[in-house]
C-alpha cells in the first residue's frame, strides 16, 4: 500500500485538528480573535510557499537534513502534548464520565485516548486519512446544526472588535493555536494531488471554518464571555435546536472524535519523523511518541505559552525545511 | 504406500501390476470397481468409482461401443483407434501417472487401462447425485431470478455461462487440496478485469497448500490481507445473477466444488447494502430501500449502546415524557441497565444459535418458547424492562436487514454496548474511531473497502447512496478499477 493521500484527506485531517483547538479555546473571544485566525491563516500560507515549491520539486524532508526534522519533531511533540492538555481541561466540561474522578479520571481518559490514537496511527496514514474524511463529514454535520441553531440564540450586539484583554493578546492567541502546521509540513509530503491546490484549499478552509465557529461563539456567548471558560463549548451548550430536550451530548461525540484524530495525526507525523531521524528505532516509535505527548499534556498547565513555543517551532520548521533543501540543491548544482 | 509418492509414478504397462498397484494405493477400497475384459484382442480393465458416475451413461456411451472393437495389434493401436474413431464423451483425458488417474476416477470418470499401455483413457460420465438448482436460502429477492448455486461446480459454471454468453467470460479450472483434490474455478471477464488483480489473485492461489478445501472459508484467508480486518474484503454470494453483475464490473469470482457460494474479489462495503431487487424497482423506491438498509445497519449495532448510554449518562437527550416513562420502567428492574442489556443480548444469541442448529421443526418450537414464553415471562416478572426488550428486538431486526454483515454486527453490538455502558457517549465515540479506522484500512489488491465513500468518488455515488436509472447507467462503463489506489 503506497502511503499517498488526497487533497481532501489531508484537509480533513488538518481541519479536524484546527476545529478541535477551537473547541478547547479558553478565555474570552471576540471578532478580533476571528480576524487573528484569518490573518494567521494567510500568513501561514505565505510562509508555506517555499515548502510548496520544495514538494513540487519532489523534495522530501529527508533531503533537508536532521536539524530541520528535529525542529519539526519538537514542534509536533509539543503540539501533541498541548492537545492532550486541552483535552483534559475541556473534557470535564463536556462530561466525560471518568473526568469527575479528578486526576485519576484524567489519567484514565488520557490512556484511553492514547490507546485509540496508537491504533489509528499504527493502521497507516491511508486508513487514518480515509476515516478522518468520514469523521470530518459527520463533525461538519453536527457543527452545521449548532451554527443553524445559533441563529435563533444570537445577539448581534455581542460582536465586539476587541475584548478587555486587548487586540495583541487575541492575535497572539490566534498564533498560539497554529502549532498544527508542523504536522501539516510533514503530511504535505504524502499528498498525491496538486500540492499548491492542497495548501491553498487547506488554509482557505481553515480561515473560513475558524471564522464561522468563532463568530458563532461570539454571537451566542458574547454577553457572558467574562464568566465562561470555553466559549465554543458553551456556545454549543446554549444553542439547543429543540425546546424540550438538550443535545449537548452530541457535541461530546464530535469533541471526542476530533480529539482522537487530532492527536493521532500528531502521533503519526512524530512517528514518521522519528523513523527519519533515528532509523535504528524500528519498533514502538508511535507508542513512545504518544507516551511523551501524554506526559507533556499532564505537565503543561500554561497552555498559551506552551502553544506559542510549539507554534514558533512549527513556523521555524516550515521555513527551515525548504531553506535547507534549496541551499543543498544550489550547492550540489 | 507413504504420503503422495504414487502421484508422479508413471502407469505400469503390465496390466496385472498396474491393477495391483491401484488396489494397493486405494487400500482395496470397496468403492473402486475394477472390471477386466478383452476388446480388440487386447486385455483391458474398466475402472470407476461406485456412485460417482452415471451407470446408464457409462453403459450406453462407453461400455457398449468399446467392447465391440475390431482386432488391434497392440494397446497403443487400440487407444489410437478409440481416440480417432469414437467420440465417447466430450470430456476426455489421457492420464499417464497415478495421481491424475486416481483423481479422474474419484471425480466420476470411466477409466480404461490396457495390457502394454503406460497411459489410460478417461471419459467423463459423471452421474453422482446432487442437490440441483434451488432458490438461494440466504439472499432472498422478489423480482429477480430464483436460481441459486448448487454444490456442483460445473452446474454453477453453467448458471453463469447461461447469463453471459460472451467469449470474454473466461473460466479457469484448477485443483487445490492435496487430499481433497477440490476443483476450483476462477472466473473473470478478460476485457474488464484489471490484469494486475488477476495476476495477484493467481499468486495468492498458488500459496494454498491445504490438504482439504471443504468450504469457501478455507480459501478466503489466502485471498485477503494478512492483517486484522474486522470486515471481509472478499464477498460471498449464492446468486449467479449477482456473480454476473460483479464480473461485468471487472471483478474475479472463485467457485469451489462442493460449495454453493462464489467468492467475489474484491468486495466493497457498500455492496452489502445492495440487492438484486434494487435494480428491478423504480430508482426512487430503490433509493428509499437502500437508505432503510443503511439506517438499519447503524441501528443494529449502536441502538442498545446508545440507549444504555443515554439512560445511564446523558438523560438530558430525552424529552421529559420519555424520560419519566423510562425511569418508571427501569425503577423496578433488579439489575443494572448494562447487565440487563448484556443478559438480553446473550439470551438472543443463545436462542438464535439454537434455532439455527436444531432441526427445522424443533427450531420453530424454539422460536415460540423463546419469543412468547421467555420474553413475556421475563418482562412480567420484572427481570427485564419492556423498553430494553424493544430496543434489543429493533437492533436484532436491523442486523437481519444486512445478513452479509451479521457476524460483525453481533460482535460490534456487544463491544459498543460495553463502551456505552461504561463510558457513555465518550466510550462509543472512542470505539467508533477505532472501528472506523479498521474499516477504512481494509484493502485488498489496492481496492479500498470503503470506496466510493472514502476515498470519495462522485461517479460511484450513482450506485451507492443513490441508484441511478438504467438509461444513465448504460453509458457509465463502470469497472472496479476506477476505485484502485
Amino acid at each position: 500500500m503506497s502511503n499517498k493521500i488526497s487533497l481532501f484527506q489531508l484537509c480533513s485531517l488538518m481541519l479536524i485538528n484546527d476545529v478541535f483547538v477551537l473547541f478547547c479555546l479558553g478565555g474570552g473571544i471576540s471578532a478580533a480573535t476571528a480576524a487573528g485566525f484569518g490573518i494567521g491563516s494567510l500568513i501561514q500560507l505565505i510562509f508555506a510557499i517555499p515548502l510548496i515549491c520544495m514538494y513540487k520539486k519532489r523534495g522530501t524532508l529527508n533531503d533537508c537534513g536532521k536539524i530541520a526534522e528535529i525542529i519539526l519533531l519538537a514542534g509536533v511533540i509539543l503540539w501533541g502534548g498541548l492537545l492532550f492538555s486541552m483535552l483534559m481541561e475541556a473534557g470535564e466540561l463536556v462530561f466525560i464520565p471518568f473526568e469527575s474522578f479528578g486526576k485519576w479520571g484524567s489519567i484514565i481518559t488520557t490512556i484511553l485516548i492514547a490507546v485509540v490514537c496508537l491504533y489509528i496511527a499504527s493502521s497507516g496514514i491511508k486508513a487514518m486519512a480515509r476515516s478522518a474524511v468520514i469523521a470530518a463529514a459527520l463533525g461538519a454535520l453536527c457543527l452545521g446544526v449548532v451554527v443553524v441553531s445559533s441563529v435563533f440564540r444570537s445577539d448581534m450586539g455581542n460582536i465586539k472588535a476587541v475584548d478587555s484583554t486587548g487586540f495583541f493578546r487575541q492575535l497572539l492567541k490566534g498564533f498560539a493555536l497554529s502549532g498544527g502546521i508542523a504536522g501539516f509540513t510533514v503530511m504535505l509530503g504524502f499528498v498525491k494531488d496538486n500540492i499548491t491546490r492542497t495548501a491553498i484549499g487547506y488554509f482557505a478552509s481553515k480561515a473560513v471554518i475558524s471564522a464561522a465557529v468563532l463568530i458563532t461563539g461570539v454571537l451566542v456567548c458574547g454577553g457572558i464571555m467574562e464568566i465562561i471558560d470555553f466559549p465554543i463549548v458553551s456556545a454549543a451548550q446554549l444553542t439547543q435546536p429543540f425546546s424540550v430536550q438538550r443535545i449537548d451530548s452530541l457535541f461530546l461525540i464530535v469533541f471526542t472524535v476530533f480529539s482522537v484524530y487530532s492527536i493521532a495525526v500528531q502521533a503519526s507525523a512524530a512517528e514518521y519523523l522519528v523513523g527519519e531521524i533515528f532509523p535504528f528505532i524500528k519498533r514502538y516509535r508511535c507508542s513512545i511518541m504518544l507516551g511523551v505527548m501524554a506526559i507533556l499534556g499532564f505537565l503543561s498547565d500554561k497552555w498559551l505559552y506552551f502553544g506559542v513555543i510549539a507554534s514558533v517551532l512549527a513556523v521555524i520548521g516550515m521555513i527551515v525545511v525548504p531553506t535547507i533543501y534549496f541551499i543543498k540543491r544550489k550547492i550540489s548544482v | 504406500m507413504k504420503g503422495n509418492d504414487y502421484k508422479k509414478q508413471r502407469i505400469y504397462a503390465d496390466l496385472e501390476q498396474n491393477l495391483n498397484y491401484i488396489k494397493k494405493i486405494t487400500g482395496h477400497s470397496t468403492d473402486i470397481l475394477v472390471n477386466e475384459f478383452v476388446t480388440g484382442g487386447i486385455k483391458c480393465a474398466f475402472l470407476c468409482c461406485d456412485g460417482m458416475l452415471s451407470s446408464r451413461a457409462a453403459a450406453d456411451m462407453v461400455l457398449s461401443p468399446i467392447t465391440d472393437l475390431p482386432k488391434q495389434a497392440n494397446a497403443q493401436g487400440l487407444f489410437d483407434y478409440i481416440q480417432a474413431h469414437m467420440l465417447l464423451s466430450a470430456d476426455r483425458s489421457n492420464p499417464d501417472n497415478y495421481g491424475d488417474l486416481l483423481r479422474l476416477i474419484h471425480s466420476g470418470f470411466a477409466v480404461f487401462v490396457a495390457e502394454g499401455a503406460n497411459t489410460a483413457l478417461a471419459f467423463g460420465v459423471q452421474g453422482f447425485s446432487t442437490r440441483g438448482v434451488q432458490e438461494p436460502s440466504g439472499e432472498g429477492n422478489i423480482l429477480g431470478s430464483h436460481e441459486g448455486f448448487s454444490e456442483t461446480i460445473r452446474t454453477n459454471m453453467s448458471l453463469i455461462r447461461r447469463r453471459l454468453k460472451t467469449p470474454e467470460l473466461v473460466t479457469k479450472m484448477m485443483t487445490k487440496g492435496s487430499k481433497s483434490n477440490t476443483e476450483i474455478c476462477l472466473c473473470y471477464m478478460k476485457d474488464r478485469v484489471p490484469p494486475r488483480l488477476l495476476e495477484r489473485i493467481m499468486k495468492s492461489l498458488d500459496e494454498i497448500d491445504l490438504e482439504t478445501i471443504l468450504s469457501t472459508g478455507y480459501m478466503r484467508p489466502f485471498v485477503e490481507k494478512k492483517s486484522f480486518e474486522l470486515f471481509s474484503s472478499t464477498g460471498l454470494t449464492e446468486r449467479p445473477d449477482v456473480v454476473c453483475s460483479k464480473l461485468i464490473e471487472g471483478r474475479a469470482i472463485i467457485l469451489v466444488d462442493g460449495v454453493p457460494y462464489g467468492i467475489i474479489i474484491p468486495r466493497l462495503l457498500c455492496e452489502s447494502f445492495h440487492t438484486i431487487d434494487d435494480y428491478a424497482h423504480k430508482p426512487f423506491y430503490a433509493i428509499f430501500l437502500r437508505w432503510i438498509r443503511y439506517g438499519a445497519f447503524i441501528l443494529s449495532f449502536l441502538l442498545p449502546a446508545v440507549y444504555t448510554a443515554i439512560v445511564m449518562y446523558h438523560p438530558e437527550l430525552l424529552n421529559s415524557t420519555l424520560l419519566m416513562l423510562l425511569a418508571a420502567e427501569e425503577e423496578n428492574a433488579p439489575l443494572s441497565l448494562l447487565t440487563e442489556s448484556f443478559i438480553v443480548l446473550i439470551m438472543y444469541e443463545v436462542i438464535r444459535e439454537a434455532g439455527v442448529r436444531l432441526p427445522k421443526p424443533v427450531g420453530g418450537a424454539v422460536s415460540i418458547i423463546s419469543g412468547l414464553i421467555i420474553g413475556d415471562a421475563a418482562v412480567k416478572s420484572g427481570l427485564v424492562s419492556t423498553p430494553l426488550l424493544t430496543i434489543t428486538a429493533l437492533s436484532v431486526l436491523g442486523g437481519l436487514v444486512v445478513p452479509d454483515l451479521n457476524p460483525q454486527i453481533t460482535l460490534l453490538r456487544f463491544a459498543f454496548l460495553a463502551a456505552g455502558g461504561i463510558l457513555g457517549f465518550f466510550g462509543i465515540s472512542v470505539l467508533a474511531c477505532a472501528v472506523l479506522t479498521n474499516i477504512c484500512g481494509t484493502e485488498d489488491y489496492g481496492f479500498p473497502f470503503t470506496a466510493p465513500i472514502s476515498p470519495f468518488s462522485s461517479k460511484g455515488m450513482g450506485d451507492t447512496l443513490f441508484r441511478m436509472g438504467f438509461r444513465k447507467m448504460q453509458n457509465r462503463n463502470f469497472t472496479v478499477e476506477e476505485y484502485h489506489e
